[in-house]
């Protein structure tokens, strides 16, 4: 197995995840004519909440303490074995394995949230796992309609085949049901917003209210590296303009850049144009996007 | 093998007796009544063991019985079962030296005898392979079972449980036997070995495939059959729960193999679409009533439901593509479905020995009296926890794998079905799989968090103490498989590929070819999927590490405690988050399903400037009772009622009855 | 056989008539011996060893045993006739029911029976059955339809006979007991029907409906 490829993956995703996660909170800022925050200020952020002491309710568990870890593992975990930017040759990187790692962070997390003992934390986590219940599903149907043309499960499979294929109709619709997904579950407006706490819009970040310092800043940066992840498979698999990660030349890694770059872009504007719908509309939106992967499946 | 076999038998046997002698002294009779279950299952252990490692053997006892020779067949399919019970009988015989001190004095030595009786049953089911004495170590499963389930009667409603389920199993039963007697009139043999090779007319055919589903889905609680289950587990006491949960119904998952594999063989295709339509009604409806339910052990129970609704995903899709004439696949879904099996027993007895404990401990079933347990039994909380992940299907332990292998195999089924439709109705499937998934996890995060963790919510919850050393042993084990099923499936996945070895129309030697230690590779459609367990997992751990180690290299960070902020008030238990809150968002998104009848009472107080007490609570509507089993019971008292007219209650009414019945009969002999 | 038949036939019709018990019992043990009789006439005509066993067992079980009990039981039961009027109702009904199952037996045998030799003997002993039957739904008292249950098995003996010259002894013997046993025990029951209830009426039993 090609450890140094994975080794270099992990590391370009973990250092990579931080300025996508500026470039679309700068992007954002812009659209919303501010300034915004530098591109590199989750560096910052991040660096600096790792570094600061953290307060934990005498009501915790041990649970409370190793959340942030798994979920940390399990984003990291994602970005070892997801063919991100190179195609690793690690033959596992199944779609199911990719939700599954994923849905054993959330699980943690929203454990975690309860364990405080503050309505603040259970009702985020209670609202995450509904959110999660209904985005599972879909993020399997949108993947599966990329899965059937390939006829296989993998994601290098999976995009190798997409790239091979070239836009068509039904990619398109897949890629429309996984941008809903995409938003959905990197807790981004019109579903979560990623800004606030406050208690009518809190989802994500409501579950980890009671995390400050040092964790915050591990479940900071492990919320970037999932989004950086999903968005690569977003790339890989629905943008087929070029073949799917990068080879030795500076134009593809250029390109791979660019069509990430793009989607983070896109993110930021699906942010300013729409508002958070209410939390129980939450079922509709997902829906349409599971009709829409349902279409792409029709329209193969 | 005939030694192990007779061995596990006769210590069984012993178990049974010896409670009886020493009934006087509670103590004497738990020692030597768990002891010979411990010592059986461990045989059973060695039994199947040796079945997997070496070849399946036939074994006829020529007794004085009556209705022809007991044959005993032992081979992979057996072996597979055989090895759940004795993982899943050795680690709750173990649990139940502690768990039922507790019932000293009541009724105990007939409790552990009765224990004893119902895993000698259950090995008599999964070995015997003639058809009356199936059907006799069948029913014998189901008595000694009521007799359980209904051992602490005193307490209300456990007697309507019990009857409610052996009146449910005993209806089960008999489509059992008409799917059996249809079968050996045609090959006239009552030996399983004879059955496989019936030729039966196309009606026939589906007749017994009809009769075997609906008996055996009785009693493996597939919905609408599942009525009885959800309050029959809860009833007994947690050690034959799990023991029920975990192998009971899996003995129908057992009848099914044996019945859709070997005697019927290879079917039309809506045979299996049947089977994967009530597969994902059981595994959707199961998981969703238990999200919303906060009786531990009823939660535990329909999430039994749901799990053997995927176990059925997989043997439905085995049967499409035996239809299809896909061995390969094929292989793959029984592979995956007879995982599952493995898994469930092993993870749902688990958390049903977890829910034993914590009942032990803090005296409730109900878990929003819960909280803070992980504090004061904090290795009951541990071993829960893994139970969870297991049975939310997470990497790395053993839920992953088969629910892995389940999704494998279904993703090849839109390829096997016809038309547009059938693809996109098997497309759907894997969505709706997906969603138990989900909510499995959704509701075990509700479990877990509400049991466990934060404040304790009564004072029995608040003096907890943790479960005694044998108990805790009993589901370290069970917890030990979990983990070695889920890091290494390679045993696991060779064991049940052994199962279905060399059954028509399955090729499972094909379909581990590629596979070596590390990896599982899927010889199917254009090639790649795999799984590397213990890959998952060192990816997984190495995650955790380099979180550990950038917080180490970002330097040193205080901890400092501080009470939870709850906008300048002592923070209490009642702030917490509850279950029926925790639920709330999925209750409301599945209304049309769940429904939920919200009830708010407000308490009137003579003081008009004190609170005033609200109550709320959320009541489940049971739809199945309500459309289906309530009508139902009200036509068969309605047909009694007219029934009863003839009961004139005069013996002359009756003779005329019989008199006029007989001229009748003459008459028709007569135009005959 | 075929003044037999007739007798025993008559034996049957006469007893719907009756109204004492004494004379009911009477007749029964007539009508069982007129089959012992023809079952010793089969064993001659045959050459059966069997038969004749099976004749002198009506005899001691039917002629002796039977009446015997009954009578016994006789003493206990007080009122042994019913009320005249209502009884003659009811044996006037239990009558024309017998003359009834007589032609509904013949006119539904006789045509399918091939052979001369039973030609009357059959319809007769299915007429006999369906007697008991009358006997036993007619008449409320418990002795009464004990005495049914006995003319409804005199005649299943006599179909045995006419058919296949008699039934394999065991079978016989299996009989025998069978009814001995059931004419035990129903005298028992009468017996404490008559200690609970004051009466051995079983219409009283009606009390028993759920």
């Amino acid at each position: 197995m090609p450890y140094e490829s994975l080794l270099i993956q992990v590391v370009l995703v973990l250092l990579l995840a931080p300025l996508v996660q500026g470039v679309i909170k700068n992007t954002k800022a812009r659209f919303q004519s501010r300034r915004g925050p530098g591109y590199l200020q989750p560096y910052y952020d991040y660096a600096k909440f790792l570094r600061k002491d953290y307060v934990v309710s005498p009501t915790t568990s041990w649970v409370f303490h190793v959340a942030p870890y798994v979920y940390f593992g399990a984003a990291v975990a994602a970005a070892l074995f997801v063919p991100t930017l190179m195609n690793t040759g690690v033959t596992f990187n199944n779609l199911f394995i990719l939700v599954y790692v994923f849905a054993l962070g959330r699980f943690f997390l929203a454990a975690a949230s309860l364990d405080a003992g503050s309505a603040f934390g259970g009702m985020g986590g209670s609202r995450e796992m509904y959110i999660a219940v209904l985005v599972e599903p879909i993020l399997m149907l949108t993947l599966f309609s990329v899965a059937m043309g390939a006829q296989t499960t993998t994601l290098s499979g999976m995009a190798a085949w997409a790239s091979g294929t070239g836009l068509t109709f039904s990619g398109l619709l897949a890629a429309l049901a996984f941008l809903i997904v995409l938003v959905a579950e990197t807790g981004r407006i019109p579903v979560d917003n990623p800004d606030t706490h406050l208690e009518l819009t809190m989802i994500h970040e409501g579950m980890v209210l009671e995390y400050s310092g040092r964790p915050t800043g591990l479940i900071f940066w492990a919320a970037s590296v999932k989004q950086l992840v999903l968005i690569v498979v977003f790339v890989n698999l629905f943008v087929p303009w070029a073949p799917p990660f990068v080879e030795g030349t500076v134009l593809s890694w250029a390109l791979f850049a660019l069509k990430v770059l793009v989607t983070a872009v896109l993110l930021a504007a699906i942010e300013t144009s729409t508002n958070k719908i209410r939390l129980f509309r939450a079922p509709g939106l997902l829906a349409a996007g599971g009709v829409l992967a349902l279409l792409a499946l029709a329209a193969q | 093998m005939k030694l192990w076999y007779v061995s596990a038998l006769c210590f069984y046997a012993l178990g049974i007796c010896s409670p009886l002698f020493a009934a006087k002294r509670p103590a004497v009779s738990n020692v030597l009544a768990h002891f010979a279950a411990v010592l059986g299952s461990l045989a059973l252990l060695g039994l199947s063991l040796t079945i997997i490692t070496g070849n399946g053997e036939t074994l006829r006892f020529a007794w004085f019985a009556p209705l022809g020779d007991i044959l005993v067949t032992l081979d992979g399919l057996s072996a597979l079962f055989l090895l759940a019970l004795g993982v899943v009988g050795t680690a709750a015989s173990i649990y139940a030296v502690g768990y039922t001190k507790e019932y000293y004095g009541h009724r105990f030595a007939s409790m552990a005898s009765l224990y004893n009786a119902f895993l000698l049953s259950i090995v008599l089911v999964l070995t015997v392979s003639q058809v009356f004495y199936f059907i006799i170590a069948w029913e014998t499963m189901t008595l000694v079972s009521f007799f359980l389930v209904n051992h602490e009667f005193e307490k209300a409603g456990n007697t309507k449980a019990a009857y409610q389920y052996i009146l449910m199993t005993h209806v089960g039963t008999a489509f059992i036997v008409a799917a059996f007697l249809i079968l050996s009139s045609s090959v006239e043999s009552l030996d399983f070995a004879g059955l496989a090779g019936a030729q039966l007319p196309g009606g026939l055919r589906n007749l017994v495939f009809a009769c075997a589903l609906l008996g055996f889905g009785t009693k493996a609680g597939v919905i609408p059959m599942h009525v009885w289950l959800p309050e029959a587990h809860p009833a007994a006491p947690s050690h034959v729960s799990a023991l029920m949960s975990g192998v009971m119904i899996k003995t129908a998952i057992y009848g099914m193999c044996r019945f859709f594999l070997e005697f019927l063989g290879t079917g039309p295709q809506w045979w299996g679409v049947v089977v994967l339509a009530l597969a994902i009604v059981s595994s959707v409806l199961g998981v969703l009533y238990a999200c919303v339910q906060h009786d531990l052990k009823r939660l535990l129970a329909y999430h039994s439901v749901e799990n053997i609704g995927i176990i059925l995903l997989g043997v439905g899709s085995g049967m499409v593509f035996m239809s299809r004439g896909q061995a390969l696949p094929a292989a793959l879904a029984w592979m995956a479905a007879l995982y599952h099996v493995f898994n469930h027993a092993v993870f749902k007895s688990l958390l049903f020995l977890g829910a034993g404990s914590v009942l032990h401990g803090s005296g409730t079933k109900d878990i929003e009296h819960m909280g803070g347990l992980i504090k004061r039994m904090p290795v009951t909380a541990l071993l829960f926890l893994i139970g969870a992940v297991a049975i939310s299907a997470l990497p790395p332990l053993s839920g992953f794998v088969s629910e892995w292998l389940t999704f494998q195999s279904m993703f090849h089924l839109p390829a096997a079905m016809s038309g547009l439709l059938g693809k996109l109705w098997a497309v759907i499937l894997i969505a709706l799989l997906g969603l138990t998934g989900a909510l499995a996890g959704a509701c075990f995060v509700k479990v877990v968090g509400v049991t466990f963790l934060a404040k304790p919510r009564s004072a029995g919850a608040a003096k907890a103490h943790e479960a005694p050393v044998s108990m805790l042993a009993g589901m370290a084990g069970l917890a030990a498989v979990c983990v070695a099923a889920g890091v290494c499936p390679q045993w696991m996945l060779a064991v049940v590929g052994r199962a279905v070895a060399g059954l028509k129309g399955v090729d499972s030697a094909g379909m581990l070819a590629q596979s070596d230690w590390l990896t599982t590779m899927l010889p199917l459609g254009s090639g790649g999927d795999s799984l590397a367990m213990p890959f998952v997992a060192v990816l997984l751990l190495a995650g955790c590490l380099m979180a550990l180690g950038f917080a180490r290299l970002a330097g040193k960070a205080k901890v400092v405690t501080g009470e939870t902020w709850t906008c300048g008030i002592v923070p209490t238990a009642r702030m917490e988050y509850s279950a029926t809150g925790f639920t709330e968002p999925i209750r409301r998104v599945f209304k049309a399903i769940l429904r939920p009848v919200v009830e708010i009472k407000a308490e009137k107080e003579p003081n008009p400037y004190h609170g005033v007490r609200m109550t709320f609570s959320v009541h489940i509507t049971n739809i199945f009772n309500e459309w289906i089993y309530n009508p139902l019971c009200e036509g068969v008292m309605f047909l009694a009622e007219n029934f009863k007219r003839i009961q004139g209650g005069s013996l002359q009414v009756y003779i005329g009855y019989i008199m006029v019945f007989t001229v009748i009969v003459l008459i028709v002999s007569n135009r005959g | 056989m075929y003044l037999l038949t007739i007798l025993l036939l008559a034996a049957a019709v006469i007893q719907t008539r009756m109204t004492d018990l004494r004379r009911a019992i009477a007749i029964i043990l007539v009508q069982s011996a007129f089959l012992a009789l023809a079952c010793a006439v089969v064993g001659i005509q045959s050459g059966h060893m069997h038969m004749y066993v099976a004749a002198v067992l009506t005899v001691v079980i039917k002629v002796g045993l039977i009446p015997y009990a009954l009578y016994k039981v006789l003493p206990y039961l007080a009122e042994e006739r019913e009320v005249p009027t209502k009884e003659i109702v009811k044996a006037n009904m239990s009558t024309f029911l017998s003359l009834l199952s007589i032609i509904i037996a013949f006119t539904l045998v006789m045509p399918v029976i091939p052979s001369a030799a039973q030609h009357e003997t059959l319809p007769a002993s299915i007429s006999l059955v369906l007697i008991g039957f009358v006997l036993i739904m007619t008449r409320s008292q418990a002795v009464m339809q004990i005495i049914g249950l006995i003319t409804m098995e005199n005649g299943l003996y006599l179909l045995g006979l006419t058919i296949a010259n008699g039934l394999p002894l065991i079978i016989e013997l299996g009989i025998f007991f069978d009814v001995l046993v059931a004419v035990v025990v129903l005298v028992i029951l009468t017996y404490r029907l008559k200690l609970s209830f004051l009466t051995t009426d079983t219409s009283l039993l009606k009390k028993l409906k759920g």
